[in-house]
């Protein structure tokens, strides 16, 4: 992950996860993959698993809007494994879930690394517009979801913390077009995240001291682009995302980030698909990501890689 | 049909977005006083030669021209007051002593940062009082300094309402609300003669006392000052005379009290060239590594001559003689099981002994071990009931240990240079994050068992939950990987002992328990 661990895994790197379906198993003419920010569906029974590896690490952050470096840091490193799963419920209505374990260590000073099971990210995605001609296919889509901890872990510690514990649900609204395998795929959406409970209680954010365990959270707004092509075999995509968080302090002069900071980042990269298919009609596919923050605020300047294999089947065994 | 979802879900958004998830902190409610203390002018003081060294003029009788003037002004001032006029004054009839206290928390908070490694000049900038709004801001808050910060405020407090209570019960005016029933007072009104304002007393006095100590900050001090006495008026509890009469008094014992903490010794109290020296002579004592800074780059030892600086509650000679002996030395079988006791504890410890060194950890950014304990010690101040100048004595007993735990730690620290598990074996990382000084004995022990000590005295019934307080301070260390058990345990009965000068000061200063 790029920030500080504070957003939950499921914003961040669950679109890597694209659950293939194809036609040959849907019988639809659809060549979908799913994530809730994508333009994609599975089709109805269709169910896609995924494992995958993520690796974010940054020797670089904005304190504030400062940008430097901390040898008391050195290279901080955050890496996480997910599960996530993807189920059409019907070809227009499907539900997901993804779950990560996450460590996080630096390779200078003297802190301990944290690690763990982190948050639970469920969503529904439901496709409500569908126009199909001959200058190409639009779609609109709206997604909800929901997230909260698995754990007890620590979000007091950032940022070797894995995440901050705040339950959070979303809105977001996707619009996709796709013209002879190109597409174009934009999203914007609202993340709610609830305030927390840290195990201090008394603390400083603002300028002031908080006597109390309870830690406002500020909520953000996220939106993405991506451009890509995708077609039976492959789908490559290149995308630029953005998070503003609503409000937030900034992280003050050699102090440790805080879960009341304002965490925004902006980041691009580049994402690839093989889909390898079995005579049972099931197929896998392997999916590899790099992206990179390029500006951003109370945050580090991640580079981020992922790698993940994800297995797709009908559940009726059609 | 299809617009429905969407419809939903933008107004879900809209909800969620609308959402007020500010914090809320419980409001304090005004207290009647357990008791008035009306010998409280005969306490012993810290700095004081005598409770009326500074002179208060007598005030003019309650049936002059001059106070019933000031009366009206107040029957007008209570009958016209705005919601937030109401609001500051429910915020100060928390107490004045606990306010101040817990600004001085705020700012110790703010201020505890360490300066940033200076890239051109090749080192650690020094923070500059004269200079105190530059980076690296003036003062580095740490907790020597809070410490010491802490028990200046908690003494000048004290002395200037011994002197207040001294010339309360010698002239006797009446509070406002009692010499005119037509006059009706937003706050609970008592026996306590109102000349001169002990909250006058308060605000001046801290205001002088946190100038010194936050130079960077006069305005905000000033503002909360003015808004301090403004409260009094608004509430229809002091006149003006009452509150003019107060302010003279704490500004002048203020200066006494400034006077003695310009010649603590505070000012050598940073002296890096002393340290060699120091290295020198722990290694001739039989040291065999010495500690190092695990900051990277490599920073000055914190204060390192601050066991120097003048103690409140015992002499130098008695510092020495209860300094701790020295811990296991490294490499003995004793150190060894220290050490091996902290070799995998950030995995292996639980999520309650994590909580524990969390909570405790009082890092960078915090108000320090010294804030946490006067934390403590004001809200006992508030859960007892206890009057201004009761509150204030608790206060000044705690601020004043707490330095003289911090002084003796210190001393210690730097007598011994023994180094951080950290340094001895890399694979103890910490949880919490080590600071920047040698690890025997450890601060938060010693400033734990000093407070705790102290607490438990004047609160008997409180005594098994301070105790345990502390003790659970202590440990925290040992969970957060960055002091040995023999830090912790040693550090902790350093501190009780320094508490007990405290609690002697406390048999014998004229206030009973």
């Amino acid at each position: 992950m790029t920030l500080f661990s504070t957003f939950p895994i499921s914003n961040r790197i669950v679109r890597l996860f694209a659950c293939g379906a194809v036609a040959a198993l849907s019988g639809t003419s659809s060549v979908l993959a799913q994530t809730p920010t994508d333009g994609i569906m599975m089709g109805k029974h269709l169910i896609c698993n995924v494992l995958s590896y993520s690796n974010s690490q940054w020797d670089t952050y904005w304190e504030g809007t400062l940008k430097r470096q901390n040898g008391n840091i050195g290279t901080f490193v955050n890496q996480n494994v997910t599960a996530m799963s993807a189920y059409g419920l019907t070809k227009n209505l499907n539900v997901m879930a993804a779950l990560p374990y996450v460590w996080t260590h630096s390779t200078g000073g003297h802190f301990s690394g944290q690690k763990g099971l982190q948050d639970l990210s469920l969503w529904l995605k439901y496709r409500a517009v569908k126009a199909e001609g001959k200058a190409g296919t639009f779609a609109a889509f709206v997604t909800g979801g929901v997230s909260f901890p698995t754990t007890n872990y620590i979000p007091d510690m950032l940022p070797f913390s894995i995440g901050i514990r705040s339950k959070t649900a979303s809105v977001k609204g996707v619009l996709h077009y796709k013209l002879h395998g190109f597409y174009l795929t934009a999203h914007a959406g609202y993340l709610f995240r609830s305030n927390i409970h840290i195990d201090r209680d008394a603390y400083q954010a603002n300028g002031q001291i908080y006597d109390t365990h309870e830690v406002e959270v500020p909520n953000a707004i996220d939106a993405s682009a991506r451009l890509g092509y995708i077609n039976k075999h492959v789908q490559v995509e290149g995308y630029v995302e953005n998070m503003t968080t609503r409000k937030g302090d900034d992280i003050r002069r050699q102090d440790m980030p805080f879960p009341t900071n304002k965490m925004d980042m902006t980041s691009v990269g580049g994402m690839a698909k093989v889909h390898i298919y079995l005579k049972n009609g099931s197929f896998f596919s392997l999916v590899g990501q790099y992206g990179r923050v390029i500006a951003g605020r109370n945050v580090g300047e991640s580079t981020m890689y992922t790698l993940g294999v994800q297995h797709t089947f009908n559940v009726t065994g059609k | 049909m299809k617009l429905f979802p969407i419809t939903g879900l933008a107004l879900l958004a809209l909800f969620l977005g609308s959402c007020d998830k500010s914090i809320e902190q419980a409001s304090l409610s005004p207290y009647v006083p357990a008791g008035l203390d009306a010998n409280g002018g005969q306490w012993k003081t810290y700095v004081l030669g005598s409770p009326d060294e500074v002179a208060v003029a007598a005030p003019k009788a309650a049936n002059s021209t001059e106070y019933l003037a000031e009366i009206a002004e107040l029957k007008t001032t209570v009958s016209k007051l705005t919601d937030a006029q109401k609001d500051r004054v429910q915020f100060w009839s928390a107490g004045g002593v606990y306010r101040w206290n817990e600004l001085a928390r705020t700012l110790a908070a703010n201020y505890n940062l360490p300066p940033v490694y200076d890239e051109v000049q090749k080192k650690y900038p020094v923070p500059d009082a004269a200079n105190p709004k530059a980076e690296p801001k003036f003062p580095f808050c740490n907790p020597p300094y809070a410490s010491r910060m802490f028990s200046y405020l908690g003494v000048a407090q004290y002395d200037a309402l011994v002197a207040a209570w001294k010339y309360k019960y010698l002239y006797n005016r009446a509070a406002p609300g009692k010499n005119d029933a037509t006059l009706k007072p937003l706050l609970a009104v008592t026996d306590l003669p109102s000349y001169p304002s002990e909250d006058a007393v308060v605000a001046a006095a801290s205001l002088e006392i946190l100038k010194l100590m936050f130079p960077g900050e006069v305005d905000k001090l000033t503002a909360f000052y003015e808004e301090h006495r403004n409260a009094r008026i608004w509430s229809g509890a002091n006149t003006r005379s009452d509150l003019d009469a107060g302010d003279a008094l704490g500004k002048a014992i203020a200066a006494k009290v400034i006077a003695r903490a310009k010649a603590d010794g505070m000012g050598a109290a940073n002296n890096q060239a002393a340290v060699p020296a120091m290295i020198a002579d722990a290694k001739a004592r039989g040291l065999k590594t010495e500690w190092v800074s695990l900051d990277i780059p490599a920073r000055p030892p914190m204060l390192p001559t601050f066991g120097n600086v003048k103690t409140w509650n015992f002499t130098d000679a008695q510092k020495v003689a209860m300094r701790p002996s020295p811990p296991p030395a490294l490499g003995t079988a004793a150190f060894e099981k220290d050490l091996n006791e902290l070799r995998g504890m950030a995995s292996r410890i639980t999520r309650n002994e994590h909580r524990i060194a969390s909570y405790w950890s009082d890092g960078v950014g915090s108000y320090t071990p010294p804030g946490h304990w006067n934390r403590e010690a004001a809200n006992l101040t508030r859960k007892y009931k206890e009057n201004e100048l009761r509150a204030a004595r608790t206060m000044a007993l705690v601020g004043t240990t707490l330095m003289d735990a911090g002084i003796a730690c210190w001393d210690t620290k730097y007598y011994y240079y023994t180094p951080r598990p950290f340094q001895v074996d890399h694979e103890v990382r910490s949880t919490i994050g080590t600071p920047n000084f040698p690890s025997f004995t450890s601060g938060h022990s010693t400033f734990s068992g000093a407070a705790a000590t102290v607490l438990a005295y004047l609160f008997p019934t409180e005594a098994d939950a301070m105790n345990a307080l502390a003790l659970e301070a202590s440990t925290s260390r040992i969970y957060g990987c960055i002091h040995y058990r023999s830090d912790s345990e040693v550090g902790l009965e350093h501190g009780k002992a320094v508490g007990q000068y405290a609690i002697k000061r406390a048999q014998a200063d004229g206030a009973g328990l």
